[in-house]
């Protein structure tokens, strides 16, 4: 449904996109997330054929972002950062005239107003005019008009963050229902972190225009530094020592009934750990990985990939491998 | 068409709700009309009842007889025909300021104000095309412009109806000057006013420079006027129509341009 390859955008000598890739299947939502300014606003708009890119090329619901601009408005649903509503106007004015816009006519056009306001609950309010609404409430009529014509692709940008949490739930369902139950693909940029652990099957993690890491939220979490708790029914120094020797486990240390370390590599490392217990004779009761939240991930990542481009040394030791994305 | 027309539906009803600007298309036009209106009124008992047409018919017998068969084409054989035509090609401009002022606030909007609210975005990624969407501003630009100017020759119309002035037909708008004028250059003026301002709009970064620079507009009118009133020439149905025509091309080149200018990406700052 969307193939991005190589996108490019520079703004004069700023460079806000540089080379992102990445493919969102049929009924799949796709992260990204990154800090402001990290090029996820402008990769929606060039996805969406508001903006050209410098360099690269992408395919949206199977039509060129570079030769078929028009047929690609016609099948994608876009919610940008703020509502952008024309707040003289009623929700179902507004909504009437987006779907005539999109080709909807008479009783199909007042059926699908009437659907979409039912779906984010302001069908109540259709002839209110929308000047005296809350944020949260212009959101919801930002979301029905994105999902007005039913289009195949969907840009999200922060589509619950003035949403109450009823409403968010709503959305979120909704989402899952579109992707899941009709195969839509949505694209959705965000600064929710557990909201995308939660609905994204795959994430890029973006700053500064560069992609830092791509991956399902697992295989993100797999790179990331965690605390391991080794529980063992006596611990000694030669023990500590054996630990210490092994390839990835970091910051050793003796902690009530254990040994605690921490280690990027817990496929590698833990493994090793037990065998170099159970070598020093001792009992090896539990071992058990401290819960890595997308939250840690991304912070890891991100003052990872900002280190780097300073040129710190933090750079070299916390930059976590991630599948998918060079470093 | 469809489509444009969709979209100034929208900004109809958007203007309707806005007091801001529906104000002045109603009370500009009306206030013109009205002291237009109050010439007539006064000029009702002849030349010497009104300061306007004393001075008018003053200035007759200042100037002489060979220019303004040469400029005008005046009656000057009969005074009250002379004055007749004065006041009908000084009045009939007044009208055509009407519609470039009335234009200038709507179509100085049409789209930096949109960026400005944040509204653009949603509707350029949609389908519609660039000329649906040029179009649209612009018809809802000229439509409330030229209603309104229609407004107030109508109030005219009405308030010489009651004067019962010699320098006036009976009913103004069964003279055909007047008629097309009202017909064809005041909806052409609308247009290019219209089109200039909506041009602007596309150019720079916010609506307060659109208004600023839509100002310059006014004055192609205002260089029309300011020759009449020295007597170098005067609207007679042939000026008028090498007006409509000049109009016309300038409205058609500017649409032209308009459309092979549109970017969507400036629209959105992003050049």
């Amino acid at each position: 449904m969307i193939s991005a390859r190589g996108l490019v955008r520079e703004f004069g000598a700023f460079r806000a996109v540089d080379g992102f890739s990445f493919e969102v299947e049929p009924g799949e939502i796709y992260g990204l997330l990154g800090p402001n300014g990290a090029g996820k606003t402008t990769t929606t708009r060039i996805l969406s054929c508001l903006l050209r890119p410098t360099a690269g090329t992408a395919y949206v619901a199977g039509h060129s972002i570079l030769s078929d601009a028009h047929r690609i408005r016609e099948k994608i649903g876009i919610l940008t950062e703020v509502p952008g509503l024309y707040v003289r106007l009623t929700p179902q004015e507004y909504l009437e005239f987006f779907a005539e816009v999109h080709g909807l006519r008479g009783q199909a056009r007042n059926a699908r107003v009437e659907e979409v306001l039912r779906l984010v609950d302001m069908w109540d309010r259709r002839r209110v005019v929308m000047r005296a609404f809350s944020k949260g409430m212009q959101q919801r009529v930002a979301i029905a008009r994105t999902l007005l014509h039913e289009p195949v692709v969907l840009f999200f940008d922060e589509p619950t963050a003035a949403l109450d949490p009823e409403a968010a739930r709503n959305v979120r369902d909704h989402l899952l229902h579109l992707t899941q139950g009709r195969k839509r693909s949505v694209l959705l940029c965000t600064h929710n972190l557990p909201e995308a652990e939660g609905l994204c099957r795959r994430l890029s993690i973006v700053q500064s225009g560069r992609q830092v890491a791509e991956g399902t939220p697992t295989q993100l979490k797999a790179g990331v530094e965690r605390g391991v708790r080794l529980a063992v029914t006596t611990t000694s120094p030669a023990l500590l020592a054996a630990i210490e020797r092994v390839e990835g486990a970091l910051d050793v240390r003796s902690v009530e009934g254990g040994v605690a370390y921490r280690t990027s590599l817990p496929a590698k490392t833990n493994p090793e750990v037990v065998r170099a217990a159970v070598s020093q004779g001792a009992d090896v009761v539990a071992l058990r990985e401290d819960e890595v939240s997308l939250e840690e991930v991304y912070l890891s990542l991100v003052r990872g990939a900002a280190a780097r481009r300073n040129g710190t040394a933090e750079a070299a030791v916390r930059e976590p491998a991630v599948a998918g994305v060079p470093a | 068409m469809r489509m444009a027309l969709v979209i100034t539906r929208r900004e109809l009803r958007e203007i309707v709700r806005d007091y801001n600007l529906l104000l002045p298309i109603i009370f500009m036009p009306a206030l013109m009309g009205l002291l237009a209106g109050i010439t007539a009124l006064g000029s009702a008992a002849g030349t010497s009842s009104a300061v306007g047409t004393a001075l008018s018919a003053m200035a007759i017998q200042q100037i002489p007889e060979t220019s303004l068969q040469y400029f005008g084409n005046l009656p000057t054989g009969n005074q009250n025909a002379t004055i007749e035509t004065l006041l009908k090609a000084l009045g009939i401009p007044l009208f055509w300021i009407i519609p470039v002022s009335l234009t200038s606030a709507v179509a100085a909007d049409s789209f930096v104000g949109e960026k400005e609210r944040d509204t653009l975005e949603p509707l350029l990624a949609t389908p519609i095309t660039n000329r649906e969407l040029f179009t649209g501003k612009l018809l809802s630009s000229v439509i409330p412009a030229v209603l309104g100017t229609w407004l107030g020759v109508l109030l005219l119309t009405a308030l010489v109806g009651l004067s019962n002035s010699p320098f006036y037909p009976r009913f103004l708008l069964s003279d055909r000057d007047w008629i097309f004028s009202s017909l064809v250059i005041v909806p052409l003026m609308a247009l290019l006013s219209a089109s200039i301002a909506a041009l602007i709009s596309t150019r720079v970064s916010s609506y307060r420079a659109a208004y600023q620079l839509n100002g310059l507009v006014v004055l192609p009118v205002i260089l029309v006027m300011i020759p009449q009133t020295i007597v170098l020439f005067l609207l007679t149905p042939r000026a008028l129509g090498i007006i409509a025509t000049l109009v016309a091309t300038a409205d058609l080149l500017i649409v032209l341009w308009a459309l092979r200018i549109f970017d969507r990406e400036r629209l959105l700052g992003a050049r």
